[in-house]
């Protein structure tokens, strides 16, 4: 089985140049957790999802990675400042929380079983684009690959 | 010509030149810093053996165990007590204490930082303040160099003032023979004095850039530290051995016990303790993270380094070097002592101090006859030590606390640039010097 016969053909994404403040919107309209993102012809750019919220909301020393920050129940917090931190993050750019290294993506020809090796590794919602010009052609999410093995 | 212990030198060349030449290709290529400095050092040591300058009983005779083994140890317990969330207790409290005004917080976190690396390694105890500072800094709305800054000098400074602050000391204690008790009884002193000394330039250099708002620093007062404590019971027995630990370097003059022992001991201890009530499996993975914890590139930087310091002493390089100082100084011990106060202050602030260090020792033991005995060298020995350590403090590559610093600012955003760095800094290094020289120059010269 390919891809292409279970991709969302019609995935909702959002432009490379709109705000974190917009994206945000987007996922909280289309109640997703993982929206593709697209520069103005339509090539994919890469994935926002949660992660790039949560490392809003967390402190710079809970992201280092070694020896650093591991658990934060002494620090206070409240849900007040938390949102003005996502306020003051709103204008920022998106292509800021793009990492843009590997944008792993599928091809609507690759085979079903490369999904779920990407799911695997990379989370609930992949991008699938096309081989030659990377614009964007569809979403995969798992839980349309589950409905398709019932 | 032969090498030690009757090795045969490869086609008959010089001992002391292809000695020589090893170490100063790995110095080199060190300070190039293209190669991991671990693999140099045992790649030049593996080549001293294969062109025969030693045998490989000699290069072992080289190897200084007793500075691994404190350094193993060391890192051995600060790894299992760093679990126990105590480093993050302290540092939250000290900013507490102050009220959370960004000038105090600076302060207390300056001083803690120098009490933790005086008693543990400098790497460590960046890596253990510096997470907790971020933080601190990130919610008091305040830039964090200022903080990181004066936590990478009270590293390094710090760490002078015991046998076991810094890997200098460790050396000097371990390869001289001098007890734990006078490095407190001849360091600690100036190190105090070099802290109140430094910290009245950096309170004017900074105090401008640190202001709060009333609202940030409520927010560091909700911090709870006792919820930092993850493990109750690891840190009563991490403490317990911490004591028993410092009550054997105080008392190693009476019973006679090398810092080896009583680090290694008191880690085997915190192991046992640690791993006493969990089940085989379990302990096999406890163990393993816990030995995962220690620096190894660092203790097989030291023995490869030991070795090529063992091949230039053992073909007569070091006798010779020391004869061509003293020579230079007229073999008076005054200009001796602050020529290497001085010399080793510059150098180590653009190389590593640890490989200078390992030669030094060596070179300067050679000195002996010259000025009346081993006795006679102690001024040399402390002036080695306060110019190697404090010396790291001048540039950013100084010491390795600095260059963790650096990586872990640069991650969190918040990056430290070299000119910056050196622009402030470089002089309180010349100044904690100058404080070094008159102290040396009052008590013992």
């Amino acid at each position: 089985m390919k891809v292409a016969e279970i991709m969302n053909r019609a995935p909702v994404s959002v432009r490379s140049d709109s705000t974190f403040g917009s994206a945000l919107q987007t996922l909280l309209e289309s109640r997703v957790t993982t929206i593709p993102v697209v520069d103005a012809e339509g090539v994919y750019k890469g994935i926002f999802d949660l992660k790039d919220i949560w490392d809003i909301l967390l402190p710079k020393a809970a992201q280092l990675s070694r020896k650093s920050i591991e658990d934060l129940s002494f620090v206070s917090s409240s849900i007040d400042k938390m949102k003005d931190q996502i306020a003051e993050a709103a204008s920022l750019p998106i292509a800021q929380f793009l990492t843009s290294e590997d944008l792993p993506a599928l091809h609507p020809e690759s085979p079903v079983i490369q999904a779920v090796l990407l799911f695997d590794e990379h989370g609930e919602t992949l991008a699938v684009v096309d081989r030659q010009t990377r614009k964007l052609v569809g979403t995969i999410a798992a839980w349309q690959l589950l409905d398709a093995l019932r | 010509m032969h090498g030690e212990s009757g090795a045969q030198v490869l086609f008959g060349w010089n001992a002391a030149w292809v000695a020589s030449l090893l170490f100063a290709s790995v110095y080199a290529l060190i300070i190039a810093e293209k190669l991991n400095r671990a693999i140099l050092a045992l790649l030049g040591a593996a080549m001293l053996i294969l062109c025969g300058v030693l045998t490989q009983e000699a290069a072992f005779r080289g190897i200084d165990f007793n500075t691994i083994g404190l350094l193993l140890g060391m890192m051995l317990i600060v790894g299992i007590t760093a679990k126990s969330g105590v480093f993050q207790y302290l540092a939250i409290w000290s900013a507490k204490k102050v009220n959370a005004q960004p000038m105090g917080v600076l302060f207390m976190l300056a001083m803690v930082t120098a009490f933790l690396s005086s008693l543990l390694d400098n790497v460590t105890t960046v890596l253990l303040v510096v997470p907790v500072t971020l933080l601190i800094t990130e919610e008091l709305k305040v830039k964090a160099y200022p903080y990181l800054i004066a936590e990478v000098l009270c590293a390094n400074i710090g760490g002078t003032a015991t046998l076991i602050g810094d890997p200098p000391n460790i050396m000097i204690g371990s390869l001289v023979g001098i007890p734990f008790n006078d490095f407190i009884y001849n360091l600690t002193p100036v190190v105090l004095m070099v802290l109140a000394v430094s910290s009245v330039p950096y309170y004017y250099i900074w105090r401008k850039d640190l202001v709060t708002t009333e609202k940030a620093r409520q927010r560091v007062m909700a911090f709870n530290e006792s919820e930092a404590i993850k493990d109750p019971r690891l840190l009563k027995q991490s403490l317990f051995v911490l004591a028993l630990v410092l009550i054997g370097f105080f008392t190693s003059r009476m019973t006679h016990l090398e810092p080896a022992t009583v680090a290694m001991g008191g880690a085997a201890l915190l192991l046992l303790l640690d791993n006493f009530s969990r089940h085989a499996e379990e302990q096999g993975t406890a163990v393993q993270q816990a030995f995962a914890e220690v620096e190894w590139v660092t203790l097989m930087f030291f023995v490869g380094l030991f070795i090529l310091v063992h091949g230039l002493e053992s073909s007569g390089v070091i006798r010779s070097m020391a004869e061509k100082l003293l020579e230079a100084t007229k073999g008076d011990r005054t200009v001796t002592v602050l020529a290497v106060l001085w010399g080793s202050a510059f150098l180590s602030a653009f190389i590593d101090n640890i490989p200078f260090v390992a030669t030094m020792i060596p070179l300067i033991k050679s000195m002996a006859p010259a000025f009346g005995g081993e006795q006679g060298l102690m001024p040399l020995w402390w002036a080695l030590s306060l110019g190697a350590c404090l010396g790291g403090n001048g540039t950013l590559i100084g010491a390795s606390a600095n260059l963790v610093v650096a990586g872990l600012a640069e991650r969190a955003g918040q990056p430290i640039r070299f000119m910056t760095y050196m622009k402030s800094c470089f002089g309180l290094m010349i100044l904690s010097i100058m404080v070094c020289h008159v102290y040396i120059y009052w008590r013992y010269l």
